[in-house]
């Protein structure tokens, strides 16, 4: 369904050194439903590696497809393919403190108003966030606000879930009922990729994929 | 809408701030375009044939004999050699007579308040109306300048309501006599409106042709700037003798023989302006010439030293204060430009943490943009507003300044949109592709 075929990206350090972080990687998550972890040392490229996917970076080689079809570089193309597909939960939730959660959730909707507010109000939820649609994000624990985060990338409904460290910040208990939650997203047909370096969180999905060496290499599944 | 409102509320003092500064900028610039159009259309109108310009005053010699003065005045053949004088001054190509004086005229049932009283805003107390003892009708002698048409023209005087003098029309025989208002008598008379006035005794018929601008002034009595809003700007008659007429042989009741000798005089008794390069002796020789010619010597030269030294002077200041008052304004426009740029760019990286969800939300370019132009046109409609009551409030404000101010603010919002357009997708990192890039944020 999501593919990556034959990657190659550089990059230009700070201090003007070029370096390579892809060279020839490839990936591929077919089955509807299905879940991958991408392990890695910090600074391999995992969150590169998500942002491609997602389309957000589209300095690369190679090819980007989506249902078999290679995906375009231009920017409106792929903010097209976001908006129709993506769900993209990032690792510093992103929420804009000078309006409320429910409004934060409102700016990942599509569609008529009134729909979108009941939508908003139904992934809130799923999310256990029931009565904190008037809410400020200044006020909610890291939990809660990475969960506010996840409703924002859910309520279009989107086919695939691509999430950057999405329990980074949350305690065991938080980090159970995140990843209770994205069982029951799989549960719905969604995809999910999940950037992590927790070991507990890859074992959640159904593959794990250790980013070295500039490419991915699959992991034993423990489970 | 709402992200509008949203926008507001988080950005405003910075948006109000650069409205301010914007509208600032431009009302200062559209005043100082006004003044300096307004002060290059004084210099070249008024100051140009003034500066290239030295002054003399002639004067008769009777001053200090009475006598002689009266036999004179009741001469008709010296009279009219007298006459002849000032029309060969007025043909001369070497000089120019600017004869004027400021006479108070007498004027029945005078409409005006105490300002225009000859004594207003002098030493002397304010006379105002009084009751004329032979024919009981209520007078007010009030300011006046007589001038000739060359005095006219060489000060750059003109009409700015109504119509300039008719010389031609000018005829002190039958006592109708076209006049100049100076700008304060706006509302008090019309044009064709008639005041019955007196000159030297003589009952004269003046109606109003039109008014001067406010501005209006002439060099007068070592004044530079001699102003003439409150005053009746009588003209002299553009001769005193008809070509080919036998003065001598024209009847003259007593009283306008009289008169015309007054009148006469007062003409005489003139500036004369002359070339910067011709020198008092190459004057003097002219005068001798003219006098010898038409018989009439018993006048004398005082020179003007002050004149030339004095208006040199306020035309240098004028021109070097308008170059100063150019250049601070330009280094202001400047300022607030960079300001205005500056907070933009601050605008924007508040705007910065919404445009990053939209981004990965994938809102179209498109529609943030619009949403930026949205914001910007408010914005600039506001500024119009408070540019155009700014432009309200300022004094003696030109149309051509005006719509300079309104095209300027077209010219900044469409370069701010640019900026903020560029802003933006700089920040989506939108420039060319290659599979090479820095790092992302927190990306690698």
């Amino acid at each position: 369904m999501i593919t990556l075929e034959h990657i190659g990206k550089t990059i230009t350090e700070p201090n003007g050194t070029a370096r390579v972080l892809f060279e020839d990687l490839s990936f591929a998550l077919v089955e509807p439903g299905s879940s991958v972890a991408v392990l890695g040392r910090s600074g391999s490229g995992k969150t590169t590696l998500l942002r491609i996917l997602a389309g957000l970076d589209t300095r690369f080689e190679g090819t980007h497809r989506y249902h078999g079809a290679a995906l375009s570089r231009r920017y409106e193309d792929m903010a097209r393919h976001r908006r129709d597909h993506i769900g993209f939960i990032t690792q510093h939730y992103d929420l804009l403190g000078d309006r409320s959660v429910l409004s934060n959730v409102l700016m990942g909707a599509r569609g008529r108003r009134s729909a979108e507010r009941r939508r908003a109000s139904e992934y809130l939820e799923l999310v256990g966030l029931t009565g904190f649609e008037r809410k400020r994000p200044s006020v909610l624990s890291g939990g809660e606000a990475q969960r506010v985060a996840i409703a924002r990338a859910l309520v279009s409904e989107p086919a695939v879930i691509l999430a950057d460290e999405p329990t980074g910040a949350l305690d065991e208990d938080t980090e159970e009922a995140v990843l209770t939650l994205f069982r029951t997203l799989q549960d719905r047909g969604c995809q999910l990729v999940i950037v992590t370096h927790s070991e507990r969180v890859a074992r959640h999905c159904d593959a794990q994929l250790l980013l070295t060496d500039r490419a991915l290499t699959p992991l034993p599944t423990p489970r | 809408m709402r992200e509008i409102l949203y926008d507001i509320r988080r950005n405003g003092a910075l948006i109000l701030l650069r409205i301010l500064i914007v509208a600032l900028a431009l009302v200062s610039t559209v005043t100082t375009v006004s003044f300096t159009e307004s002060t290059t259309g004084t210099l070249d109108s008024q100051f140009s044939a003034r500066a290239e310009n030295n002054l003399a005053q002639l004067i008769d010699t009777y001053y200090d004999d009475p006598d002689a003065f009266l036999a004179i005045r009741n001469n008709p053949e010296a009279m009219a050699q007298v006459s002849g004088f000032y029309d060969a001054l007025t043909r001369s190509t070497a000089l120019t007579p600017l004869s004027m004086f400021d006479q108070a005229v007498p004027v029945q049932e005078f409409r005006g308040d105490d300002r225009f009283d000859h004594t207003f805003g002098t030493d002397l107390d304010v006379v105002g109306r009084y009751a004329d003892a032979v024919t009981g009708t209520t007078l007010m002698n009030v300011k006046s300048m007589q001038m000739s048409r060359q005095a006219f023209e060489f000060y750059g005087l003109t009409a700015s309501a109504g119509e300039a003098i008719s010389w031609a029309e000018v005829d002190y025989a039958s006592g109708m006599v076209p006049v100049l208002l100076g700008s304060d008598y706006q509302g008090v008379y019309a044009v064709g409106d008639t005041l019955r006035g007196d000159l030297y005794g003589n009952v004269l018929d003046l109606t109003v042709s039109g008014f001067l601008p406010p501005e209006s002034a002439v060099y007068y009595r070592g004044e530079i700037n001699t102003f003439l809003r409150d005053r009746i700007v009588m003209p002299y008659p553009e001769t005193l003798v008809q070509p080919g007429e036998d003065t001598a042989a024209v009847e003259l009741t007593p009283k306008y023989q009289s008169f015309l000798g007054i009148l006469t005089f007062a003409m005489i008794n003139t500036d004369l302006a002359f070339p910067l390069e011709t020198t008092t002796d190459e004057l003097l020789a002219e005068l001798t010439r003219i006098g010898q010619q038409t018989g009439f010597t018993q006048h004398a030269l005082i020179g003007v030293p002050l004149y030339l030294t004095q208006f040199a002077l306020v035309r240098q200041i004028v021109v070097d204060n308008l170059a100063l008052v150019s250049a601070v304004q330009v280094l202001m426009l400047i300022a607030a430009l960079v300001a205005a740029v500056f907070i933009s760019y601050h605008v924007h990286r508040r705007r910065l943490p919404r445009v990053r969800i939209l981004e990965v939300l994938g809102a179209p370019t498109r529609a943030l943009i619009r949403e930026r132009q949205c914001a910007s046109a408010a914005e600039y409609t506001l500024t119009l507003a408070l540019f155009g009551l700014g432009v309200s409030l300022s004094p003696a404000l030109g149309i051509r300044a005006a719509l300079i101010g309104i095209g300027a603010l077209i010219v900044w919002f469409l370069l701010d949109i640019g900026v903020q357009r560029w802003f933006l997708l700089r920040a989506l990192d939108l420039g060319p592709r290659s599979a090479t890039d820095t790092p992302q944020r927190g990306s690698a």
